[in-house]
């Protein structure tokens, strides 16, 4: 029913990636920038000369209480992740129009092992960013397998979501 | 200058007829008028005279220039207009019409411009004509230094 | 960053390479000094281009409806218009008046011999961007100044004011306006004075009033002697202030300073107000000292009825690279507080803490933006456990905490190497006696690398931390395995090392990741662990993992410019049985099992177990994403693990292999133990399900649910859906069940599964009001956890919020879900006026923690 493995062009036309962040030592963009090598993409230190920008505007993480025990303490914590940011061609041109990525993640708490649970929070904590990647990547691809007449017209419909 | 007044005045034209009835001497054709430092250009000058005593130059161009150096440190002052009347005993220029007049940088413009040349006062205004309204410009420091 | 309607990104390549993106609000701001153009000669100009300089019509205020799209997207939340500028298209409107030269049109002129020009008559002047008009004017070439009277209108950029008489000087920006109405468009700032004046770029205003209000509006106004404002740093201080609502004066100060844009709250923060019934009325005025640019305090003496006063500090401190906030608070000598639901001490007649000291202190610090270090400080310590419950804006959120945490850490990033330095503990919440005190990690010290050769991934993780335990209070340890021989918590050294290469092998159509792993622990103890005499023990145990999937994908035909994938994976994981009955438990617990959970090769988090696995997991994920923006419509997943063989280590050393194998009689074992038992002796897990959908911009749906086909019953279920707008527009609806091992207390046996439904939502209501609501009910024991209702009303240039609360007050004895929690309520009451003063954090903080998706705006 048309099902068919996915196709080299659509991966490999992604030459170089410039980051661009606030913090290029922080965990976010380390993630990021190791799954961008891993798709043989190379990321490029210097913007102009970069086939495509990422670039993040802001991040954000949240822990809240998810549900409470008979005696209304945490029994389950809720994490999110949230990251903006917005992708650029090598000269400025705005591709992907500023927009907000979530992760969220819940954890049972266990109030005798706190410090267990803080580890499984680190955990999901990696996880949710491995997500929020993922996701940026799948937009990259998209925004390289656009078929280059319609760029413009995609532009504005881009911005309409 | 403050002497120019009591400079003889000298007149040169393509043409030149005199109307001894009327008093008035019309000088037509590219006519320059000098006295002292005051230098008039104009198409067509009438000089009405009584008792052969000069009494009133009126100018007509398009427009009509005027120029005199009012004092040694001071910078010349242009003028001009469509009719330039020059009443000497008032020692007054009137500008009318498209009147304009320069002096240290700074110049007006407007309908109707007098200029006291003792005084050294102008007055102008704008006349019936409210759109023509009377305009100044009065260049930056920094610029004026330059010139 | 919720304010992405009214502003516009744009990025401009900086020297350093790196995109330099910032917002710019529409129109543009105010002009920057122009390069210094060549003045070209000018000779008289015709009359038709004389300075023509428009009568300011209601101060520049446009309505709603007059406004174009793009200027209605600089309107203020709350306004129904905005303050816009006259475009400036004259000729020289960019220059700076220092530059340019002083045009004047006027009906008569009369210039005297010291170039001092009298002009009568509708006199209209421009100078660069300065555009002056007035009926008379005169301009005094020598001194350099222009003296105007009569309807004065003076307008630059960004600035408009109005007078009967000013001077202007034609070189600097000095400017001296009598009976002055004036206006800062940037910062919605209006107001009137006697006299004001412009020296080095700032206003000197005289008896001057200051409001943000739009015109004809005197919903709330400064009246003041005396108001400076600076433009550049955008502060303004004023001395004998009187704040007036609707021409009523409400307050009195002798010195004020505040900001007149949003680079930071300062001055009088508005007083928050409350009002309930173990406090009584509960009074705090916050007063804000902006010490210098780079760190603030706010002080808050605060009045609590039934306790006595009390002082809150807040120090902040900002740097480019650290950002670090001090707080603290005291409450001498407490009342005890009135909670008819609490009887005093039966001998002493007092009342829970009465005549104590109640104090908290909290240091939060972040360090090492865009460096390689990074340092964090995250310190907060109460002086008993009820000090949030009785002193704090109890929401369930912060009435929930059973633990504060107190950590310090700092780290340093190489291209391959990861270093950090961490001390970490807990301070416990707890009255009720059977929570133990958690264990302190001092220090642990974390030195991950991370190397990549083409497609081989190599990572050497290692790890030390010491454990300690205060366990001077005299609760021992309830199970054996953390009780060394002397019957106190066991303490000691861990060494974790991690190393393992993984070949990533990726293609377009697929990936194949097989892993080789071992892992080594090896502890330092200073006593055994009771019933072991080995105070060294160490495992070392090999781990093979295989990672393996493929991408299928179609073109949807039922939905155009769509692609939907297919992508199966298959996880197997390989890890031999090692004894690890002689090592205890620092800090490992089982984890929350999810569908994530099929792609990780332990079953442990935590450093103290290697868990035994012999699994295959799999799974399938299918998701819709649009071709052209690469955003995912829907992701769906689902798959279980297949277990070849029963897991035999646990947390708990009794449940050891020979035991399990010999598992005749089941009720030999404690409820929560069968639990674990038979989940070890199982052939596969739950189904794990996930679904995601995005049903439109703005709205949201998720879902996951985990059942368990030996029990044929559901172990998980959660669903929701959320509405968000990022203009505080907000709707969120969700619910969780979570099924948990029932507790027997005496011969009840007490459901403790966990079934809560969520309802929140901040609904804008015309222009002006929003609907605040939020309820959180507990399906399992049948009582509401948390409701409050409200309204919050947004005018142009203030805000109120009412907000009427009732949450469950969490208490550490009960055990039985009927003795039913006691109820506390309270009204909250927040009113803010912006641009003058920050909001009490109060209602906000309320809001935040309530509702999802909330921010708070300025």
């Amino acid at each position: 029913c048309g099902w068919h493995l996915r196709g080299t062009a659509q991966v490999n036309n992604i030459s170089s990636v410039h980051i661009s962040a606030a913090d290029r030592f922080n965990d976010f963009y380390e993630s990021l920038s190791r799954s961008l090598e891993a798709n043989d993409v190379v990321v490029e230190n210097n913007a102009t000369k970069a086939q495509y920008s990422v670039v993040i505007l802001d991040q954000s993480s949240r822990r809240r209480t998810g549900s409470v025990s008979v005696s209304a303490r945490v029994s389950e914590y809720q994490l999110t992740e949230n990251v903006t940011m917005m992708i650029l061609d090598g000269n400025g041109k705005t591709l992907l129009p500023r927009s907000t990525l979530t992760a969220e993640r819940y954890f049972d708490f266990d109030e005798n092992d706190v410090q267990s649970k803080e580890g499984e929070a680190e955990m999901l904590k990696r996880e949710m960013r491995d997500d929020l990647v993922r996701q940026i990547i799948i937009r990259l691809n998209a925004i390289a397998n656009r078929p280059a007449a319609s760029s413009t017209s995609a532009e504005q419909d881009a911005a309409a979501h | 200058l403050q002497s120019d007044a009591n400079q003889p005045i000298k007149i040169e034209s393509d043409k030149a007829e005199r109307n001894d009835k009327k008093g008035t001497t019309v000088y037509e054709g590219s006519v320059v008028i000098r006295q002292g430092t005051i230098k008039i250009r104009a198409d067509k000058v009438i000089v009405y005279s009584e008792r052969n005593k000069v009494d009133r130059i009126v100018c007509i161009g398009k427009p009509a220039h005027y120029q005199q150096q009012p004092k040694p440190e001071d910078g010349l002052v242009l003028a001009s207009g469509d009719t330039i009347e020059y009443h000497l005993a008032a020692d007054r220029i009137d500008l009318l019409k498209n009147a304009s007049l320069e002096q240290n940088g700074t110049t007006i413009t407007g309908e109707k411009i007098h200029y006291d040349l003792k005084a050294e006062v102008v007055k102008a205004s704008s006349g019936d004509n409210p759109k023509q309204r009377i305009q100044m410009v009065i260049p930056p420091s920094n610029q004026k230094e330059g010139n | 960053e919720s304010s992405s309607g009214k502003m516009q990104w744009e990025c401009k390549a900086s020297p350093s390479g790196e995109w330099q993106c910032g917002e710019r609000s529409l129109p543009g701001r105010t002009f920057s000094r122009p390069t210094h153009p060549e003045p070209e000669a000018y000779e008289p100009e015709p009359d038709d281009d004389a300075p023509k300089v428009e009568l300011a019509r209601n101060l520049d205020w446009v309505e709603q409806d007059a406004l174009t799209e793009e200027q209605q997207k600089t309107m203020a939340p709350g306004c129904c218009g905005a303050y816009v500028e006259p475009p400036r298209d004259y000729p020289e409107s960019d220059l700076d008046p220092a530059d340019a030269p002083l045009r004047v049109a006027s009906e008569t002129t009369e210039v005297e011999q010291e170039n001092v020009a009298h002009l009568r008559g509708k006199v209209q002047l421009t100078q660069g961007y300065r555009q002056v008009r007035s009926q008379n004017a005169t301009v005094d070439q020598n001194t350099r100044t222009v003296d105007l009277d009569g309807d004065v209108q003076f307008r630059e950029p960004g600035l408009l004011l109005t007078g009967d008489h000013a001077q202007i000087n034609m070189d600097t920006k000095d400017v001296t306006i009598d009976n002055a109405t004036y206006l800062l468009h940037e910062s919605n700032v209006r107001g009137t004075a006697t006299q004001m004046n412009r020296r080095d770029a700032v206003f000197y205003i005289d008896n001057a009033t200051y409001t943000t209000c739009e015109p004809g509006s005197n919903a709330w106004q400064l009246v003041s002697s005396e108001v400076d404002i600076n433009p550049e740093t955008g502060i303004a201080h004023a001395k004998h202030v009187r704040l007036e609502v609707k021409d009523i004066p409400i307050m009195y100060a002798p010195w004020l300073r505040f900001p007149i844009d949003d680079r930071r709250a300062s001055g009088l923060l508005f007083p928050s107000f409350q009002f309930g019934d173990e406090n009584g009325i509960d009074f705090a005025q916050p007063i804000y000292l902006n010490l210098a640019p780079n760190y603030d305090a706010t002080i808050t003496p605060r009045y609590i009825q039934e306790r006595g006063p009390m002082a809150e500090v807040e120090l902040r401190h900002l740097s480019k690279l650290t950002n670090t906030v001090l707080g603290g608070a005291f409450l001498s000598d407490d009342d005890g507080g009135d909670d008819d639901d609490e009887e005093p001490d039966v001998i002493t007649g007092d009342r829970n803490y009465e005549g104590e000291d109640r104090w908290l202190v909290s240091v939060d610090h972040e360090g090492g933006f865009g460096k390689r270090w990074s340092t964090l400080v995250d310190y907060t310590k109460v002086s008993d456990s009820d000090y949030f419950r009785d002193l704090d804006n109890t929401t369930l959120e912060v009435n929930s905490q059973t633990h504060l945490k107190q950590v310090a850490s700092t780290s340093y990033r190489l291209d391959h190497w990861f270093f950090n330095i961490k001390g970490q503990k807990f301070q416990t919440l707890n009255d009720d006696f059977d929570r133990i005190e958690q264990y302190k990690q001092l220090p642990r010290v974390d030195a991950n690398g991370d190397y990549r050769f083409g497609d081989f991934v190599v990572n050497l993780d290692n790890q030390y931390t010491y454990f300690d335990h205060d366990d001077d209070d005299n609760l021992a340890p309830t199970n054996t395995y953390m009780q060394d021989d002397l019957g106190t918590f066991v303490t000691g050294e861990r060494l974790r090392l991690n190393y393992s290469v993984t070949w990533d092998k990726q293609w377009a159509w697929g990936y194949f990741r097989p892993t080789a792993k071992v892992r080594h622990l090896t502890y330092n103890l200073d006593d055994p662990i009771m019933g072991q005499n080995d105070d060294s023990p160490s495992v070392t145990v090999p781990t093979g993992v295989i990672d393996a999937g493929i991408y299928l994908e179609r073109d949807t035909t039922w939905l155009q410019g769509f692609t939907q994938t297919l992508e199966p994976r298959v996880y197997m994981v390989h890890t031999k049985y090692e004894d690890q009955s002689d090592i205890p438990d620092f800090d490992t617990s089982l984890m929350t099992f999810s569908y994530s959970q099929l792609f990780r090769d332990d079953r442990f988090t935590g450093g103290d177990r290697i868990g035994d696995t012999e699994q295959i997991s799999v799974g399938l994920t299918s998701r819709l994403i649009d071709q052209n923006t690469g955003v995912e419509w829907l992701r769906a997943s689902f798959g279980q693990i297949f277990y070849l063989d029963d897991r035999y280590v646990t947390l708990d050393p009794t449940l050891n292999k020979a035991f399990l194998k010999a598992l005749g009689d089941p009720d030999s074992l404690s409820a929560a133990q069968r639990e674990v038992a038979t989940d070890m002796l199982s052939d596969e897990s739950a189904y794990a399900a996930e679904i995601a959908l995005r049903l439109s911009e703005n709205w949201r749906a998720q879902a996951d649910l985990l059942y368990d086909e030996d029990d044929s019953q559901l172990d998980r279920g959660t669903a929701s859906l959320r509405y968000n707008d990022r203009n505080n527009r907000l709707f969120n609806v969700s619910y969780r069940f979570n099924r948990r091992i029932p507790r027997i207390v005496g011969n009840e046996i007490i459901d403790t599964d966990i079934e809560q439904a969520d309802f929140s939502t901040m609904l804008p209501i015309g222009r002006n009001w929003s609907l605040i609501a939020k309820h959180n009910f507990d399906l399992t024991n049948s009582r509401e956890l948390e409701t409050f209702f409200g309204f919050q009303y947004d005018s142009c240039c203030w805000r109120f919020s009412l907000l009427a609360r009732r949450w469950l007050d969490r208490d550490d004895y009960i055990l039985l879900p009927d003795e039913d929690l006691e109820e506390d309520d309270g009204i909250f009451f927040q009113i803010q006026f912006k641009g003058l003063a920050g909001s009490g954090r109060k209602v906000d903080a309320l809001l935040e923690d309530g509702i999802y998706g909330y921010v708070p705006t300025e």
